[in-house]
């Protein structure tokens, strides 16, 4: 009975031992980093968050506000490029994680912009508007916290007297007199429910860690394409519809992955 | 032993208790809603407000004290009042509003006379509200020339507007109060005792005669004035041409719309107070309102998008004396002398 006692003791250690590693806590959602398919028991699960990185560029050079850039042969200089994107999301594998809800800002002095949490896994493309929908368009901006994107801006991006946003703002100076300095103030506020235009870009990354970061180029040179800067450099959408309509028009193909 | 340590129990006890009791109480103090009753003249309806700005005594008081308050403009020179005097029928007597640093918009500033029962703001209607007509004033580069954000962060700890945001709304003070407080002020501006009203409830010797026959013309088919000129506010807050340019180089209501059928179409405005208002249009390019009535007599200028109602109306002289006496009896000379409407 005494020499059998420990071999029962190892034995019923032993038995404790596999039994208590059969029961595994972890993260049991598939469409998490740290997805545990062998968890028998569902712990905290740690998801990829979107991240999108816009970089301004004119003509492929990096934007900056000190310099004179030359677009359609014409000199300007930038002083404000900001503008809204709106319901952001990814998808890959035939899964489109949406952030219906996530507005943002975007200015060319800030290249980072959180969107929110998406699953994991293989991405083929992200898909983005540049405005807003016609819903948010017209809520009224006093309701929204001083740091939310969608609150009054200085400088303004809404319209007072016509209940809007103006979902791209634009200003500096352009060269009219072809002197290759710029003279005249360039004041390019676009917004309207129809001047929301949606872009689509192929991307091929896995999102495998805590920051899934996409980066986009965005140029200037491309917005203004086929706009000649010295002669047409002012419109408030309203007041000067067809010049907003271009600029509109360039849209898409001012993006694109880096 | 045991009676001085049950004594000194009862000293701790005793103290405790006293401690306790001189703790202030902690309530906090919510927002003063008392309402704020209006005093409408007969058969006026009562003018709606958005749920989260109802009428109280403490919005209109607030609202009124910025109303009159040049902190709304970037350099602190010009208030809603800059614009909109009481002894002006609650506009001015600038064509065009004139702003900071002298500035000079291209709009007329209208009456707020009975505004509460506009259903929308601007000669373009795209303000929905009161609330939000607001910022149309303050964000204008030639009117207030400021900015909502920036107004919001410096009224933020205002010493007096902080404090008197809590008492009325029951939040920090900003541009959501603001907005709320002025257009609660503005939605009791509410009179209804011209010569005009009286006659209307039953007093014939209100008007005088001449303004007696000028009301017959104003509503006559032939003239047809009444058809944009209706209602207790004589507006429809339609979107006409009246024919004042034969090519508008405002576009008025096409800005908002781009729709080419609303080219120089403009809100029509109400007639309240008309003969104080003085100059007359959208942009206050009509000095009188005799040249005003021989405009309408001449039957416009052909825009294309001209009402048919602008026609020739061939005016006598004596007519045209009878309708400017009924114009003038649409003066409501209790608004001047309203003391809880003027500079608190």
């Amino acid at each position: 009975m005494k020499t059998r006692l420990p071999y029962l003791l190892i034995l019923v250690a032993f038995l404790g031992l596999i039994l208590n590693g059969c029961k595994t806590t972890g993260c049991t959602d598939p469409t998490a980093i740290d997805y545990d398919p062998d968890a028998t028991e569902s712990g905290d699960c740690v998801y990829p968050n979107l991240m999108l990185h816009f970089h301004p560029l004119v003509g492929g050079e990096d934007l900056n506000f000190d310099n004179t850039f030359t677009i359609g042969g014409v000199a300007v200089k930038f002083s404000v490029v900001q503008f809204y994107v709106s319901a952001a999301a990814v998808s890959g594998n035939g899964v489109a994680d949406e952030n219906e809800d996530t507005y943002l800002l975007v200015k060319a002095g800030t290249m980072n912009y959180p969107v929110g949490q998406i699953t994991a896994g293989s991405k083929e493309s992200v898909r983005f508007s540049v405005g807003l929908d016609s819903t948010t368009n017209h809520a009224d901006p006093t309701l929204y916290e001083s740091d939310n994107p969608l609150a009054l801006q200085s400088p303004s991006m809404h319209w007072s007297w016509d209940k809007g946003y103006q979902f791209i703002k634009i200003e500096g100076m352009v060269d009219t007199d072809n002197d290759g300095t710029p003279d005249a103030a360039m004041e390019f506020h676009i917004g309207k429910d129809s001047n929301l235009r949606t872009i689509s870009l192929d991307i091929s990354q896995s999102a495998d860690m805590e920051m899934f970061m996409v980066n986009i180029d965005y140029d200037l040179a491309k917005l203004f394409d086929g706009i000649d800067l010295s002669t047409e450099y002012i419109t408030h959408t309203g007041d000067f519809p067809a010049l907003a309509t271009k600029v509109i028009e360039n849209v898409p193909g001012t993006f694109s992955i880096q | 032993m045991r009676q001085k340590i049950g004594f000194i129990g009862m000293m701790i006890g005793l103290i405790g208790m006293l401690m306790l009791a001189c703790q202030p109480s902690v309530t906090p103090v919510g927002p003063d809603l008392t309402p704020y009753e209006l005093n409408l003249p007969p058969q006026f309806p009562q003018p709606e407000s958005p749920p989260e700005n109802a009428l109280t005594q403490q919005r209109v008081a607030l609202g009124r004290a910025l109303f009159y308050d040049p902190i709304l403009s970037r350099d602190s020179t010009i208030s809603c009042a800059s614009c909109h005097l009481l002894t002006e029928g609650l506009a001015d007597h600038n064509p065009v509003s004139v702003g900071i640093h002298g500035r000079k918009g291209f709009r007329n500033a209208p009456t707020l006379l009975n505004v509460a029962y506009h259903p929308y703001f601007f000669v373009e209607g795209g303000s929905p509200s009161l609330e939000l007509q607001v910022l149309g004033p303050v964000e204008n580069e030639d009117e207030m020339g400021f900015n909502g954000a920036e107004l919001d962060q410096r009224v933020r700890h205002h010493p007096v507007y902080g404090p008197w945001a809590e008492r009325a709304y029951g939040r920090q003070m900003g541009i959501y109060v603001v907005v709320r407080a002025l257009a609660a002020f503005e939605r009791t501006l509410i009179s209804g005792d011209s010569p005009w009203d009286r006659y209307m409830r039953g007093d014939s010797a209100a008007m005088s005669p001449a303004a007696q026959r000028g009301w017959q013309l104003f509503t006559s088919d032939r003239l047809q004035c009444r058809g944009c000129h209706s209602g207790l506010n004589f507006s429809d807050y339609s979107f006409r041409s009246n024919g004042l340019y034969a090519d508008s180089p405002d576009a008025g209501r096409h800005r908002i719309t781009l729709d080419s059928a609303d080219l120089g179409t403009f809100k029509v405005p109400s007639l309240r107070q008309v003969a104080l208002t003085w100059p007359y249009m959208h942009d206050g390019s009509l000095p009188t309102l005799a040249v005003v009535i021989d405009h309408y007599d001449q039957g416009g200028k052909g825009h294309p998008n001209q009402d048919p109602r602008i026609q020739p109306l061939g005016l006598q002289p004596q007519e045209k004396a009878d309708l400017l006496a009924f114009l003038q009896a649409l003066t409501d000379t209790s608004v001047a002398k309203r003391a809880d409407w003027m500079k608190p």
